[in-house]
């Protein structure tokens, strides 16, 4: 490969033109993509130049270029959400988030009623009762956004993604990441509902039990489908919290020894996850 | 364009639990169309599945291009080299036609934004959905699905493309298109095609495997196929009574009775097609009025 470097790729040299060697690089189609486009950018201005690469250019070169010019043009601009987030996140990360199957409005319409059904179940006369209730079912939502975020079944191009050469855990962790910020972001404001009640600083206390239950989720999608997984993440969650509810205090999960349990389930989860990342990489589900 | 690839698949097992879905397949292709016949359940889409390294066989080996699919580092290197359509390739209704082949083009790590949307407009050319690439998915008719999953698997110029049933939901010109792309993919890839359309195979395929309950039961070209049923198809102007000697027959639009199997004697043989040969391999040996019903 050629280019023009130190000069910049879009720097003249210092005779105003490109060496001969760069321009025969040109025409062979040995130049980098940078110094093709250098080349170019100077052939529009410079007819010296243009005359002598002119009917020495192959004519692959020039439907590549003509390629790369109408791919810009045809190209469908990105949607204003997109471009917005492609602003603070790599555009392309920003593309794989999206497709996530669980970032739907049917998934956030099924977390606020879901929510909502939590807050409405609980018996009004004892707000220990909405705080119970709230934290049992909080956790569980970004278990299910992960769980229906990637696998067969909720991803209709899963089979395509998986004999694609990227890593299925680096998808799996962005998709993961986009439902658990969305999904927190919404139970959050679920949240302010508790805020009258005499144990409303524990608002925030099924933070630590989403991730860990959610980490939990996806360790044990290496070993069956995601699926399978969150429901015996779920089932296994609340009989814990129905079996504590029975206690004198049956906030005790959510108290500080409570966060650690859970903060030391997550770290283990995670690490399962990662020694186990090549589960991933094939069709989960199938024995 | 990365050349056609060397598949070599040597005694591959798999088995679902106690069921064997693929019992000691072995075949090599270096080019061309390959196709993989057979009737349901035969196995076609857990070959197609191991092949596209989203399966693991149970036992036995696949190299392509001396990559071992089994090894994890060599199956990515195989997955670089790889377009793949499954059975039942399905795409987010809501996202546009470009965004979901920008979308494998990402997890296909073709990392030139400017060259990976120009190999989009490509594909989606060659599959004649070009002018759709603004469309959302769900305005698609369930061809142009189809086609569009055809083009997905076309990013990267692949050296290996496994198509599982691509005809699925084609009308015939649609099916006379896609015989002309995959015959030309042929010539600088290798093709492998999953299919029940025997006119499809005899008219793209450069060699045929025909799978029945998860064995490999007969390989070689079309022709070859075509001419192992010579001497066993005739016709007769009543249906054959039930006969162990008759594998199938069924009637035709001229009235008479198309048999295969054994023949009797002094009954008027014609000449074999490629369907003929096929349901003499794997069809079932019943009477008529055995079947649908």
């Amino acid at each position: 490969m050629t280019s023009f470097a130190p000069l910049g790729p879009l720097a003249d040299p210092p005779d105003g033109h490109p060496p001969p060697v760069v321009l025969d690089a040109y025409r062979s189609l040995g130049a980098d993509d940078l110094t093709a486009t250098a080349v170019e950018v100077h052939l529009h201005r410079c007819p010296v130049c243009r005359s002598a690469v002119n009917g020495g250019v192959r004519a692959e070169r020039l439907a590549d270029s003509w390629a790369l010019i109408t791919a810009e043009l045809d190209a469908p601009r990105r949607s204003w959400f997109e471009r917005m987030l492609g602003r603070v996140l790599p555009p392309d990360t920003v593309r794989l988030m999206l497709a996530t199957p669980s970032l739907r409005r049917s998934w956030y319409v099924a977390v606020v009623v879901a929510l909502l059904f939590g807050l409405s179940a609980a018996n009004p006369r004892r707000p220990d009762a909405t705080v119970v209730w709230f934290l049992a079912l909080a956790p569980l939502i970004p278990v299910v956004g992960v769980a229906l975020a990637y696998g067969r079944g909720v991803d209709p191009s899963y089979e395509v993604t998986v004999a694609a050469p990227m890593s299925g855990l680096r998808l799996v962790l962005v998709r993961s990441v986009a439902v658990l910020a969305t999904s927190i972001a919404v139970t959050l404001v679920a949240a302010l509902g508790l805020g009258r009640s005499p144990d409303g600083h524990l608002a925030a206390a099924w933070l630590l039990p989403a991730f860990a239950l959610s980490a939990l989720c996806l360790a044990l999608s290496s070993f069956v489908a995601p699926r399978a997984a969150a429901w015996t993440v779920s089932v296994v969650w609340l009989a814990v919290v129905v079996g504590v509810s029975g206690q004198p205090d049956p906030l005790v999960l959510f108290r500080w020894w409570g966060q650690l349990a859970m903060l030391v389930l997550g770290a283990g989860a995670a690490v399962t996850v990662l020694v186990r990342r090549r589960a991933f990489d094939v069709v989960q589900g199938i024995r | 364009m990365m050349g056609a690839s060397t598949l070599a698949v040597d005694r591959l097992q798999r088995r679902y639990g106690r069921s064997v879905a693929l019992a000691d397949v072995s075949f090599s292709a270096h080019g061309g169309v390959v196709a993989l016949v057979g009737p349901n359940g035969a196995g076609k889409t857990t070959l197609l599945r191991c092949l596209a390294t989203v399966l693991a066989p149970s036992a036995g080996v696949v190299h392509v291009d001396g990559l071992d699919v089994g090894h994890p580092e060599q199956r990515t290197a195989v997955r670089r080299r790889l377009g793949y359509l499954p059975q039942e390739a399905g795409f987010a209704a809501n996202a546009r036609v470009f965004d979901v082949c920008d979308y494998v083009g990402i997890v296909k790590e073709q990392r030139d934004v400017r060259r990976r949307h120009a190999d989009v407009l490509r594909v989606l050319g060659e599959v004649g959905l070009r002018d759709r690439a603004g469309d959302k998915v769900k305005s698609l008719s369930g061809g142009m699905r189809r086609r569009l999953g055809i083009a997905q698997a076309l990013l990267g110029r692949p050296g290996l493309v496994l198509l599982d049933e691509p005809a699925t939901g084609l009308d015939p010109e649609q099916r006379l298109l896609l015989r002309d792309r995959l015959a030309r993919l042929g010539e600088d890839a290798t093709v492998v095609v999953s299919t029940h359309l025997i006119d499809e195979v005899a008219a793209l395929a450069h060699v045929l495997h025909v799978l029945d309950g998860g064995r490999l039961v007969w390989s070689g070209t079309p022709a070859a196929l075509t001419a192992s049923a010579a001497g066993r198809v005739w016709v007769s102007p009543t249906a054959p009574p039930p006969s162990a000697t008759v594998r199938m027959s069924w009637r035709t639009a001229d009235g008479r009775h198309r048999c295969v199997g054994t023949p009797p004697a002094g009954v008027e043989l014609v000449a074999p097609t490629l369907e003929d040969a096929y349901l003499l391999l794997v069809g079932p040996t019943a009477g008529p009025g055995d079947g649908w019903g």
